[in-house]
């Protein structure tokens, strides 16, 4: 198998221009068998617009989008038939019931076993003899995932699938996403639950105002990224010293405590913090959440210099 | 019923198939039951009242004295065409730019269908249902013709019939081609209901003002009924211009539909 061929995704400076407002800008990814990627970014950023290309709802300005060797705006139909997706606003006809919906989806899939259909109706206790105009909307989005989990599909598309879900079938989604990816199974999810992407994903990829900022194993983004650092000193803190290394920021100062974000050699950090005598020491790994707000804030202070 | 898209299309379009079947075979029934009433001495004064201008509204006298005449004027005339094109466009309009307004388009083409397959199939749903509705027409005259104790050539009534069906068909592909075309909900209601708001008022009173008679060709209304199939039977050119335009429009809808974006939120 070629090196190209590895790659059940590969979007190639993808580009979608919407006239004066911004779509996305050369976004090159590539994506390998089994991998769970997590597409963070702020609403807005070009999430939506990337999976809708993949989708071919949208067709690139330039670039391309390759699934499964195929060109995926050339052979959409084709293609579709390894994807599996859902988005967190799946539309359908209301008048149906999630009986007559799932039956619907398995014939547009030219037909699926319907012991595996059985399994995840009672594996998410979805309620398919109620009309889906009746259901609430986490309701309606458990239907969504029967509907893109049915067929087993080689590649899972998710557009922030978990909203409107309860915990309960939160922490069952993400079983499946692992149990998929055991079986060797793709994932592309999109999602604003971080917690839930820091639980699935191998690697994540940041999206800002179209373009493609990072993309990293998510283990070595943690790693690589600055820590929160909390001492409570006896008596007086190191000021001078805290304030002149380099790669401290965002310092709280309360009392005998000290509070700030850290990234740089620990060996110095430690050798200024113990000229002052110390009665506790944190030095936490930051959440996803952190290293979102992280990008987040770069993003608005960009803009506030233009 | 949820075997294909075609066969789904008709299950979502369910409702307005009995509905428009009610009314279209309702206003049939008793404009027909009426005829009785109309054909007795003392319409004249009352037709020949109206304005020149709104004639081929009512009709001529010819048109209320022989059931041929009747039913080609207030069967197939203005009185009912109007109703069912505003049915052929809500049913189209339903099952495209609607579709698509409210996400369901987005969600099937997810799917392993092709756009190709959406459209006709899409397409050949609603022809479907506003067929099966102009042909009821044929059952809503045979019923009320015996109770009134009348005949009519049910030959003609059928040539009457493909040709009701025709310009139905053809308003609701204007609108099933621009919605497929733009994705648009807003601009196909502008285009079909100008269009047809137009095209009406130029054949009704294009008889009677000299100025509208060199634009009437662009109406679509003008290639039907007109004369009355009823008693010229159908004209084969009015029905290939009418046929005609319909498969154009089909044709650019759907190349229009593969080529572009799917409207997303």
């Amino acid at each position: 198998m070629s090196r190209q061929s590895s790659f059940v995704l590969k979007l190639d400076k993808l580009t979608k221009s919407y006239g004066k407002s911004r779509g996305i800008e050369n976004v090159s990814l590539d994506i390998p068998k089994g991998e769970v990627f997590g597409f963070l970014g702020p609403n807005g950023a070009g999430k939506s617009t990337t999976i809708n290309i993949i989708l071919d709802l949208l067709r690139p300005t330039s670039g391309s989008v390759t699934l499964f060797g195929a060109n995926a705006n050339k052979h959409a139909a084709s293609v579709h038939k390894h994807i599996g997706y859902l988005s967190g606003d799946m539309e359908t006809d209301l008048s149906l019931t999630g009986k007559q919906y799932l039956e619907y989806t398995a014939n547009l899939r030219g037909g699926v076993d319907k012991k595996k259909i059985n399994e995840l109706v009672k594996r998410l206790r979805c309620e398919t003899d109620k009309k889906i105009k009746n259901l609430s909307r986490g309701n309606r989005q458990k239907i969504g995932l029967v509907a893109a989990l049915m067929h087993d599909p080689d590649i899972l598309i998710l557009d922030e699938p978990t909203s409107g879900l309860d915990p309960l079938i939160q922490s069952e989604f993400n079983a499946i996403i692992r149990e998929h990816k055991k079986r060797g199974k793709t994932t592309f999810m999109s999602s604003h639950v971080l917690s839930e992407v820091q639980e699935v994903c191998d690697r994540v990829g940041f999206i800002r105002n179209g373009k493609l900022v990072s993309v990293s194993p998510l283990k070595a983004l943690i790693a690589n990224a600055p820590r929160r650092v909390r001492v409570v000193f006896k008596n007086d803190a190191p000021d001078s010293r805290l304030k002149t290394l380099g790669g401290v920021s965002d310092l709280y100062e309360n009392a005998h405590s000290r509070e700030f974000t850290y990234k740089g050699d620990y060996n110095k950090l430690i050798q200024a913090l113990v000229t002052k005598p110390i009665v506790d020491l944190q030095i936490l790994e930051p959440s996803l959440d952190e290293l979102f707000m992280e990008f987040y804030r770069a993003d608005s202070r960009e803009v506030e210099s233009v | 019923m949820f075997k294909s898209i075609f066969s789904k299309s008709l299950f979502t379009l369910r409702w307005q198939f009995f509905g428009w079947l009610l009314a279209i075979f309702g206003i049939v029934f008793f404009t027909m039951i009426l005829y009785p009433s109309f054909s007795q001495d003392g319409i004249e004064g009352l037709v020949n009242s109206v304005p020149p201008e709104l004639k081929s509204l009512i009709g001529e006298i010819s048109d209320f004295k022989t059931i041929p005449g009747y039913i080609g004027q207030q069967i197939f005339g203005p009185n009912l065409y109007i109703i069912s094109i505003i049915m052929s466009i809500m049913i189209f309009l339903g099952i495209s730019a609607s579709e698509e307004a409210d996400g369901r388009l987005q969600t099937l083409l997810s799917y392993p269908v092709s756009r190709t397959q959406i459209y006709f199939h899409k397409l050949l749903a609603a022809s479907l249902i506003v067929a099966l509705i102009s042909c009821s027409v044929f059952i809503g005259i045979q019923i009320s013709l015996l109770l009134i104790n009348e005949t009519a050539d049910a030959g003609k009534i059928w040539e009457s019939i493909t040709g009701f069906t025709l310009i139905n068909l053809v308003y609701g592909i204007i609108v099933f081609a621009t919605a497929m075309l733009t994705g648009s909900k807003g601009k196909t209601i502008l285009v079909a209901s100008g269009y047809t708001v137009l095209s009406v008022f130029i054949t009704s009173l294009a008889p009677a003002v000299e100025g509208l008679k060199h634009i009437e060709q662009f109406s679509l209304l003008h290639y039907y009924n007109n004369p009355q199939i009823m008693t010229n039977g159908l004209n084969g050119e009015h029905m290939l211009i009418l046929g005609g335009v319909g498969i154009v429009l089909i044709i650019i809808g759907w190349l229009g539909f593969i080529r572009r974006d799917v409207r997303t939120n």
